[in-house]
């Protein structure tokens, strides 16, 4: 059996499952008017000033205003990621490279959907916002072969899913949050634990036809670019925007000293320590290539 | 006359994988000749901010703005003076 015709039967038996598990979205939350300014909205242990002397210098009420914009910002991210990977399914349902995905397709855009507004639904309701996306649209490139540059589309959707499931994990069980950041956060992690099947099946396969039609140092190249990817990935954690809303004086200043923190460094090699391994199990990068 | 200030072309240098550093950058270059992809792009976008500590409003996040340095530099140089003030 091919490797496109394992994605194709894997695929099927999710879009399966995926039927039978629907629920509707407009019934499934109960939305409060407001969420307790006193409580945690986002896991402490996933901020990004965790364990650092930013931390140490909050106080308790400091910190957890700051969770609460945090998690608007984690929120506001996953809209903006899916956005993006809806936008690269679009593109690809019902084309030839495809032929037995199309229906897959169609439930993978329709949850994705789903997921984007419960998320912008929370950031609006005790938010006010969805934090903008720092990217400047349209700057996709056409030049690489196909296999290419699904393998660099389909590894970026797989890095952004598995990078939130890692919070969506965590916050789930978190009896410290409100219920309704349980709630959206176990939901995702539900549906995503498909995606995330379905993505590890695709990324393998187009490897596999990424080295046999175009070599090992084209796959190397768009693993750099996938390594590169999961550090812009985890950077855009620290949002500038979200300090400055949790009433950080010099945000740019906090954000920069964060990032060059050593031991956040460990932190996100946990984060996305399984991510990378598969890539690495699978030849595309390893976490030598990652800027952590 | 520099048209930027070195903060500017100190920022611009960390992403230009093609620029020499011992030669000033083409204003009128793309940020594809200077040896920039779109990650890069977002890389850059946030380490402006940070620099200058202001936030570039969404409305210059176009391709038009971030064509090649002199454009960017005369979008974001008036709102840099600003926070600066």
């Amino acid at each position: 059996m091919s490797s496109m015709q394992r994605v194709s039967d894997v695929a099927s038996r999710l879009s399966e499952l995926s039927r039978q598990n629907r629920y509707d979205p407009y019934a499934a939350f109960d939305w409060p008017d407001s969420l307790p300014a006193e409580m945690y909205w986002l896991s402490p242990e996933l901020m990004t000033c965790h364990g650092t002397s930013v931390w140490d210098d909050l106080s308790e009420a400091a910190r957890i205003t700051l969770s609460h914009h945090e998690a608007v910002s984690f929120f506001s991210l996953n809209v903006h990621l899916i956005r993006e990977l809806i936008g690269a399914v679009v593109e690809r349902i019902y084309t030839t490279r495809y032929p037995g995905l199309s229906e897959f397709f169609h439930d993978f855009i329709a949850e994705e959907n789903v997921h984007a507004w419960f998320f912008a639904t929370f950031c609006r309701r005790y938010g006010g916002k969805v934090y903008s996306a720092r990217l400047v649209p349209g700057q996709a490139s056409a030049t690489q072969a196909a296999c290419l540059r699904d393998l660099a589309v389909f590894g970026r959707i797989l890095i952004a899913e598995e990078l939130c499931d890692h919070f969506n994990v965590v916050m789930a069980a978190d009896q410290q949050l409100p219920a309704i950041c349980r709630q959206i956060n176990r939901m995702h992690h539900q549906d995503e634990a498909r995606h995330i099947a379905f993505g590890r099946q695709v990324v393998r396969a187009l490897t596999e036809e990424a080295l046999a039609e175009e070599g090992a140092e084209k796959v190397h190249d768009v693993g750099g670019y996938l390594a590169r990817y999961v550090a812009t990935c985890i950077h855009s954690f620290y949002n500038r925007e979200m300090y400055s809303d949790a009433g950080i004086v010099k945000p740019g200043a906090m954000r920069r000293q964060l990032l060059a923190t050593p031991g956040r460094a460990a932190v996100h090699r946990q984060m996305m320590g399984r991510t990378v391994d598969f890539f690495s199990r699978i030849g595309v990068f390893d976490a030598t290539q990652v800027q952590w | 006359m520099d048209i930027w200030p070195p903060e500017f072309d100190d920022v611009l240098r960390r992403h230009c994988r093609f620029a020499a550093a011992d030669a000033a950058i083409a204003p009128n270059a793309s940020l594809t000749e200077l040896g920039m992809d779109s990650l890069q792009v977002v890389e850059l976008i946030v380490d402006l901010e940070d620099c200058f500590e202001f936030c570039i409003p969404e409305p210059l996040l176009t391709p038009e703005v971030f064509a090649g340095p002199a454009t960017i530099w005369k979008a974001i140089g008036p709102l840099v003076s600003v926070a600066d003030s």
